[in-house]
């Protein structure tokens, strides 16, 4: 693969030392590319600063979207395509649609959702996963530092001596 | 500071907004006209004349039917109305505490005194509500009257005949009086738990406190809740009835409570209380009301389709007496406004749902939407012709400020107000969501 990434790991066994560790770097003025933990840490995402998701105002627009195509589609439907008679009721009886409409809607947001979900986080069938390292699945916590071409040898070693004074237990570069 | 001071400049308000009730309740005696038409009496006079059974339908459906509402039926209709809101309220209070309390609930703690002395004031408005039913029942209920069960004569109803074995003055009294003392009984329970846990907090007592709330649970549900709404409302329009009714009702009164709750919570931090109640906790109990709108709305929704869609005539006797725009076409379609469009697209975020001014606009927004719904349920059968105006109000206002006094007088006898000895009360101090 051509595009990988290089990465300084740290290794954390430990998710209350990860949780001191994350808010000391960051004081001291060192970005957090990303944390992995086998569970989820409560507060972590505040700690580390990330933007909350805008998965939910996607949402929105896929609900709207289904909300809109039910509708037009079975107003389409009974009033002009086909238009029936039910017991003398209206062809055009909103309250009936409702139910359909309101199943689209959520129809409409669930699989939008979850489509832009796994767009979002570089997942679909087939793809091999970039693992930075396999114990995070099961017992230990990892910060990374991207280390992009402006990271000179310094900073690395500052960030490595960081990490080792808040607990890590392992410092290693990698690159995925 | 951890016990609440009924302040006397607190008290001069609810005075005041007593007052403007009785005010507004004077005026609307003064104007009262029933929305009557001298077209539709003329109208009505006819109807009356006409001896069919059919006939009796309808002019059930509209009350008594026999003459133009007065100023006591709008009085007793209304007043009525207003104590079984605020019963309701009282009764969502009860039902709030045994929810959280069943379900291991940890964030309410601190705040679990503001229903619990929400609920006392349920004695209240019980006892209001026995002395309607003595004393006005006829003006009331349809159903009481003999004439309706003589056989062979005009008057006789063949449906009432048959819901008689249900509906009947015993069967009524029975009930009321099972409920009121259950009310009471469930209050009392809540009140020496949580007074005892205060003073002396024992694992015995906790565990107590969550065996009253499972029974509590039951009671409120198969018990009050269910006959309540059967023979203390639905039964104003007795040929009809609904399934989705209970429900509605309980929806309703369940969103209510909450917005009350949210309301005494911003209120008792103003006033310096609670210091440890912070934006999670707001955030979860708006969360609640939001969702239980969404509920109401669907609830009152399906009791409409379901009629609408089954072609049901005979039952939409009561839509067509609350929806049709020359009665209370702008109050039906206006309650569903208020009560579900609003909330929903404006508590639909999270900070909405931490902001202090939001939360407190909507809670009003759906006390008035609900008082409107519960108009809605009560009232349209005696006043066929239109009625929500300054009387609804200015009972409003009078009952609501002594459910306020209540609530705070009772708030004020809390020993701990923030339940610092609950064995959850951490939980609750580091709520964080």
């Amino acid at each position: 693969m051509s595009d990988t990434k290089k990465y300084l790991v740290g290794i954390f066994d430990d998710d209350d030392v990860l949780m001191h560790a994350v808010k000391d770097i960051r004081k001291a003025g060192y970005e957090i590319t990303d944390a992995y933990t086998p569970f989820p840490v409560h507060g972590l995402e505040h700690a580390l600063g990330l933007e909350s998701t805008r998965l939910h105002t996607a949402g929105f627009f896929f609900a709207a979207t289904g909300f809109t195509v039910a509708l037009s589609m079975i107003t389409f439907i009974n009033m002009f395509n086909y238009p029936t008679d039910f017991g003398g009721k209206p062809y055009w009886g909103l309250l009936a649609y409702i139910p359909i409409t309101f199943e689209h809607t959520v129809l409409y947001s669930a699989i939008g959702m979850t489509v832009s979900f796994y767009y979002l986080c570089k997942l679909w069938p087939g793809k091999t996963p970039k693992i930075i390292d396999e114990r995070t699945t099961d017992h230990l916590f990892a910060l990374t530092f991207e280390l992009d071409g402006s990271k000179d040898a310094s900073y690395i070693n500052t960030v490595s001596e960081l990490l080792k004074k808040e607990g890590a237990i392992e410092v290693y570069q990698k690159e995925v | 500071m951890n016990t609440y001071v009924f302040d006397s400049s607190t008290k001069k308000n609810i005075f005041t907004a007593f007052g403007i009730g009785v005010l507004l309740l004077v005026l609307g005696i003064f104007t009262f006209n029933g929305g009557q038409s001298s077209n539709h009496d003329a109208h009505h006079e006819s109807e009356k004349h006409a001896t069919a059974k059919a006939d009796n339908r309808d002019a059930a459906a509209e009350g008594h039917g026999h003459e133009a509402p007065t100023v006591k039926t709008a009085l007793i209709a209304n007043s009525h109305n207003a104590l079984y809101f605020f019963f309701y309220i009282a009764l969502g209070a009860i039902f709030f505490l045994a929810a959280t309390n069943i379900a291991w609930g940890g964030w309410q703690i601190q705040i679990q005194k503001i229903p619990l002395a929400m609920a006392t004031t349920i004695i209240f408005f019980l006892v209001g509500l026995c002395i309607v039913f003595a004393l006005f029942n006829h003006d009331l209920f349809h159903w009481t009257h003999e004439s309706l069960y003589a056989k062979g004569t005009a008057t006789f109803d063949e449906v009432l005949n048959i819901k008689s074995d249900f509906l009947n003055m015993k069967t009524f009294w029975a009930f009321t009086i099972v409920i009121s003392i259950s009310c009471a009984l469930m209050v009392i329970k809540f009140w020496n738990t949580f007074s005892k846990l205060d003073t002396n907090p024992t694992r015995q007592l906790f565990s107590s406190s969550r065996v009253i709330s499972a029974v509590s649970i039951v009671v409120i549900s198969f018990l009050i809740n269910t006959f309540a709404t059967w023979l203390w409302s639905m039964s104003i329009q007795p040929h009809w009835y609904s399934t989705m009714f209970t429900w509605n009702t309980m929806a309703g009164a369940c969103v209510t409570t909450l917005s009350i709750i949210i309301l005494f919570i911003h209120y008792l931090k103003a006033k310096g209380y609670l210091p440890q109640v912070n934006d999670n906790h707001i955030h979860d109990v708006a969360k609640l009301m939001f969702a239980i709108s969404i509920f109401w709305c669907y609830t009152w929704f399906a009791q409409y389709m379901l009629i609408w869609y089954a072609n049901i005539p005979e039952e939409t006797e009561y839509f067509r007496l609350r929806r049709d725009f020359d009665n209370y076409g702008v109050l039906f379609h206006g309650s569903w406004v208020l009560n579900f469009v609003i909330p929903f697209f404006i508590l639909m975020t999270r900070n909405a749902k931490r902001s202090v001014n939001i939360t407190i606009f909507c809670a009003i927004v759906i006390i008035l939407g609900q008082y409107a719904a519960f108009f809605l349920m009560n009232c349209p059968p005696l006043l066929p012709k239109g009625g929500f105006g300054l009387i609804s109000f200015g009972l409003l206002l009078i009952f609501g400020s002594i459910f306020v006094y209540l609530t705070l007088m009772m708030l004020a006898k809390v020993k701990d107000l923030t339940s610092s000895t609950h064995p959850y009360v951490k939980e609750s101090y580091n709520h964080h969501i």
